[in-house]
């Protein structure tokens, strides 16, 4: 039977205080880099027309439940009815929360963000 | 090398197929994830000794996907998907789905059934934490080897086929179900005593008996607010993975999920009940109760918090935890230790957040405290792990 080592030998004082430390690091490191800003994944809300913004939030949440919001915004698409395809797969997956109903709003701000891309595309 | 020359082959073949179908829309996108592990509470590199990653795996590893849907007409649909991580490249999806109706769909190829909640976000571009909940482990635990990974992996791609559909009352309550038949877990051990997932995962994609491995998930979704839901699902598996038909094994699992506007909330329970061939009593660490034959339970759990701080930040918050009842194989060298005991437990405490630098790419910061029931051979019960990842998605 082998003697199995104590618990000195792992754990010199003030070793259990490193998990804290840790803890303290990744606390403070997300603090600061919450408070400096940054582009996100979504869009800037500020910068949207009015009566786009509920139909932006409603994507937002709806869209973001089992992804990132990346990636219908980066897909690439700005047709029209690809996204009506495209938000039909999405709907059918399982527990999607995306009833019948919130597909048109969706489309919606898809078709303001598609014009949007396009627009950009078009300037540069 | 032959088998990701073949699957690579197998995705280039596919994406001039599908150039060439009549193809309403066809979508491409990939994630790369670069994770990096660090344990200071242990001495030295968990990754040597004689079994390579016997403790865990600290260090750079690489997850990256590439996945191709393909809509051929408004009913027939295709999905291939390729991933590389620590064992090469794996085809984690290649399957066709035929609708009928929202109701009932049709799916048949290589894919992962229907199971949990977490299976949908399994893509590292889909959750926040660099690794993933430890019921669903595959591989980036502590003490992998100790334990064979957590109640089932994620994802555990299958060749098989699957009904599934979902439905919608009104405009607040869906409903939505699977069915399915697989091969199933495998072992092709003389004596098998648990699930060889590594096997499942090999370039021979054929079944080790002939008896399908079946299953089904149910799950309901309530809107509870115009932008807040709830989804309560069930799963079950179940199975014989030896070559006999002999051993049988059975996957339950529980999921409840909040969605209140940004925030989510998630909690799951697995559990995993595998018989075990005992005929060779020596193999193992106790006295085998039932000769012939006898049976251990796995069971995993874990609930986390996603909280938006501002745009590009998210706070991350997991307690998940891993709980084994049951006999278990002796190390052939008797001066090793085996950190089991007859009921033995994992708990892991995860802090973390999530920065987005730009749409598609974030970076992943996390710290775990992990504590053991048992004393491994260095005497150690808790130790400490972080990660550091940047993950891209396109």
């Amino acid at each position: 039977m082998t003697e199995r080592p104590s618990e000195r030998t792992w754990r010199p004082s003030g070793a259990k205080l490193v998990p804290w430390v840790f803890v303290a690091l990744v606390v403070s490191t997300i603090l600061v880099v919450a408070c400096s800003g940054g582009r996100g994944e979504g869009v800037d809300v500020a910068a949207l027309p009015e009566d786009v913004r509920p139909e932006y939030q409603l994507f937002s949440v709806r869209c973001s439940k089992c992804h990132s919001l990346a990636r219908p915004l980066q897909s690439g698409i700005t047709d029209d009815a690809y996204w009506a395809i495209y938000v039909e797969r999405m709907r059918r997956q399982p527990s999607s929360g995306i009833a019948p109903s919130d597909v048109p709003p969706i489309l919606a701000f898809l078709h303001y963000f598609s014009q949007e891309q396009l627009a950009r595309r078009g300037g540069s | 090398m032959r088998r990701s020359a073949i699957l690579l082959m197998c995705v280039a073949a596919i994406a001039l197929v599908a150039a060439k179908a009549f193809a309403v829309d066809r979508n491409f996108a990939g994630s790369i994830q670069l994770d990096y592990l660090f344990v200071p509470t242990e001495h030295g590199n968990l990754n040597a000794g004689e079994d390579v990653g016997t403790y865990g795996f600290d260090g750079f590893t690489i997850e990256a996907a590439e996945k191709l849907s393909v809509d051929v007409s408004n009913h027939l649909s295709a999905n291939v998907k390729v991933c590389f991580g620590c064992h090469g490249f794996e085809l984690d999806m290649a399957y066709v789905d035929y609708r009928v109706a929202d109701e009932f769909n049709l799916r048949a190829g290589r894919f992962s059934p229907s199971f949990g909640s977490f299976n949908l976000r399994h893509d590292v571009g889909n959750y926040k934490f660099s690794d993933k909940p430890l019921p669903y482990d595959m591989g980036r635990m502590l003490r992998m080897r100790t334990w064979n990974m957590g109640v089932i992996p994620s994802p555990f791609p299958d060749n098989g086929v699957e009904v599934n559909g979902s439905h919608w009352f009104g405009d607040s309550t869906e409903i939505d179900y699977a069915v399915y038949a697989v091969m199933g877990f495998k072992s092709t051990d003389t004596h098998p005593h648990d699930l060889r997932f590594d096997e499942s995962r090999m370039p021979y994609y054929v079944d080790d008996n002939a008896r399908p491995t079946v299953g089904a998930r149910v799950a309901l979704t309530q809107k509870l607010g115009g932008l807040s839901d709830v989804t309560i699902g069930a799963s079950g598996m179940y199975g014989t993975y030896d070559r006999n038909n002999q051993l049988t094994y059975a996957i339950l699992g529980g999921d409840v999920s909040f969605r209140i506007r940004r925030t989510s909330i998630r909690m799951e329970y697995l559990v995993r009940r595998t018989e075990m061939d005992t005929t060779d009593a020596t193999d193992f660490a106790l006295p085998v109760a039932s000769p012939g034959k006898d049976a251990f339970t796995k069971q995993g759990a874990y609930i986390e918090i996603e909280q938006p701080l501002s745009a590009s930040v998210d706070l991350l918050g997991r307690v998940d935890g891993l709980y084994r009842i049951g006999n278990y194989l002796k190390p052939e060298d008797e001066d090793d230790v085996v950190p089991l005991a007859r009921r033995s437990s994992i708990l892991r405490y995860s802090l973390g957040g999530s920065y987005a630098f730009e749409r598609g790419f974030r970076m992943k910061l996390s710290t775990e405290l992990w504590q053991f029931s048992d004393r491994d051979e260095d005497g150690h019960r808790i130790d400490v792990g972080v990660h550091a990842a940047f993950v891209g998605t396109y």
